[in-house]
């Protein structure tokens, strides 16, 4: 198993953002998950859902929806895994 | 036009309209008089003999109908037509092959017949209840040269119906630009490019791929090997050339079987074959590449690419690019307005969206695919659906992660979402429930995978 960094985001308070990130060899099992920089304690911060497009025989684009659980602006890092 | 039966015709589309529900009435008032489910959408499409017949419009198949049965109207090509008697429902759509016949040779389920233009085998089997009847047409169309109207199964390839093609439109196809011999003008020795490059071009023409249920301009088929190889590889032609790359072709002729996973017998049968090649500088000496993504994932040797189509004493023929398309006795066509080539890829994207809808569903079928590690379900989901699936028995102490990746390709939007529940069945097992949601307006096929990260 590897895992990376793939992108840095900040999302406004309460708000929805989508990305996404193509090339993606599909005969391999990726993850996808955030991990804020934002400091704040009290409760969670992010949440996010992940949607999976075929983009053609070889590829995959992961399409990674994050939302902002918080009144403050929120900064992220976008890690993936590969798990095989 | 040829009528087969009182339910069956071959005829063209005069016009395609969406109808509201009210308007349902009138129209099955006017041709029967027999009652047809009133809730959905419907459309009413008009025949050039004057036949109506109408199309649910809310179910996915019948979208897909309209969609086709629209095409066929721009294109001017014919139509296969099966209607419920009582309704006037269209129960049946298929593209008739206009063509001439080739060759008519016996085999051990009747005859395999050579259709001009089509790399596919065709089969007339004996027993076709109108087998001799079918087989006297064939004949005659030989003999004449002229183009008929033939009707065969989707996926078998078994000819259900020979028809003349005497519509209103003329109905002959059009002629290829140029026909005889080689292109002069475009001999020219082809500068040798690295792998990697034959790579980029190969993902470039990857990438072009249709969607299997919404087909359109300018995507190639690759989803749909039955036929239609030399549109693909000319527009393959085009687009390299685009990129400065002037590829040529190589044909093979035989009685070839090749092993996919886009067809739902997971095989298919042809008699000629073709794609485009690329001279590949590798390792201080020059080898040709064959670029066929319906083949393969990727640029392959020329040995290779024919070592996949089954029969070892295939004949291999190169050719400049520009070549559209090559009987197997060597007569050639240009086709350097790409007209044909538009023609035959639009056709094969209308078999394909048929095909993605039919008893099958979209390719690629779960039952040609090999088995692979890490895979736990093979699931389809029809269009908007949401479906759980649970798989039982994992021991609670792995750690387990769940993933979903389509295997139907249609690049452009998400295709699935999937969320992960998990239930403690007793002390030691765990149930993982992993439902997903089609976020498109068709089916999509995909794999269900699994991965444990410790034990």
């Amino acid at each position: 198993m590897r895992t990376g960094i793939q992108w840095r985001g900040t999302i406004a308070p309460n708000a929805t953002m989508r990305w996404f990130t193509y090339g993606w060899p599909a005969n391999q099992h990726i993850i996808w998950y955030v991990m804020p920089t934002t400091v704040r304690s009290g409760g969670p911060e992010l949440e996010w859902d992940v949607a999976v497009e075929r983009a053609n025989s070889n590829q995959t684009t992961y399409w990674i929806t994050v939302r902002n659980l918080t009144p403050i602006s929120v900064s992220f890092e976008g890690r993936y895994a590969v798990l095989s | 036009m040829h009528n087969a039966g009182e339910s069956s015709f071959v005829d063209f589309v005069s016009s395609t309209a969406p109808l509201g529900p009210g308007a349902l009435g009138t129209i099955t008032a006017e041709t029967t008089g027999a009652a047809v489910q009133p809730s959905g959408t419907w459309a009413r499409v008009a025949f050039s003999a004057g036949r109506v017949g109408l199309v649910d419009l809310s179910t996915e198949r019948g979208t897909a109908w309209s969609a086709v049965l629209v095409s066929l109207r721009q294109r001017n090509a014919p139509a296969y037509i099966e209607l419920d008697p009582v309704s006037t429902q269209i129960t049946r759509l298929l593209i008739p092959l206009v063509v001439t016949v080739g060759g008519i040779n016996p085999s051990a389920q009747g005859v395999e017949v050579e259709l001009t233009i089509s790399h596919a085998i065709h089969t007339l089997r004996t027993s076709h209840p109108r087998f001799r009847e079918l087989l006297d047409r064939l004949k005659a169309a030989q003999a004449s040269g002229a183009q008929i109207a033939v009707i065969e199964d989707p996926s078998s390839h078994e000819i259900i119906e020979v028809s003349a093609l005497t519509g209103p439109a003329g109905a002959s196809a059009p002629a290829a630009d140029g026909t005889g011999g080689e292109p002069r003008g475009d001999m020219v020795a082809l500068a040798a490019i690295p792998l990697t490059r034959a790579q980029q071009l190969f993902d470039l023409m990857n990438s072009k791929v249709c969607c299997p249920s919404g087909p359109s301009a300018p995507c190639i088929p690759f989803g749909y090997p039955d036929d239609g190889c030399w549109g693909r590889a000319h527009e393959m032609y085009r687009l390299m050339g685009r990129e400065g790359v002037a590829c040529d072709k190589v044909w093979i002729y035989g009685s070839l079987r090749a092993a996919t996973t886009n067809n739902p017998r997971c095989e298919v049968r042809w008699g000629w074959h073709v794609a485009p090649t690329l001279l590949v500088a590798t390792g201080g000496r020059q080898e040709t590449y064959v670029i066929d993504p319906s083949l393969f994932p990727g640029p392959v040797t020329q040995a290779t690419w024919a070592s996949v189509q089954g029969d070892p004493s295939a004949r291999l023929v190169p050719t400049v690019g520009a070549i559209f398309y090559r009987s197997s006795s060597g007569a050639t066509q240009t086709d350097p307005s790409f007209t044909q080539t538009n023609s035959v890829l639009a056709t094969y994207r209308d078999n394909l969206r048929l095909r993605s809808v039919g008893s099958d569903g979209p390719p690629p079928y779960p039952a040609c695919l090999p088995s692979k590690t890490g895979v736990q379900f093979y699931g389809t989901l029809g269009a908007g659906v949401t479906h759980s699936w649970f798989t039982f028995g994992w021991p609670a102490s792995w750690h387990v992660m769940w993933t979903v990746v389509p295997l139907t390709t249609c690049p452009g939007a998400p295709q699935l979402k999937v969320r992960i529940r998990v239930e403690r069945a007793d002390a030691n097992n765990a149930t993982y429930w992993i439902v997903v949601t089609n976020t498109t307006n068709a089916t999509v096929r995909f794999e269900g995978r699994y991965d444990i990260l410790s034990r």
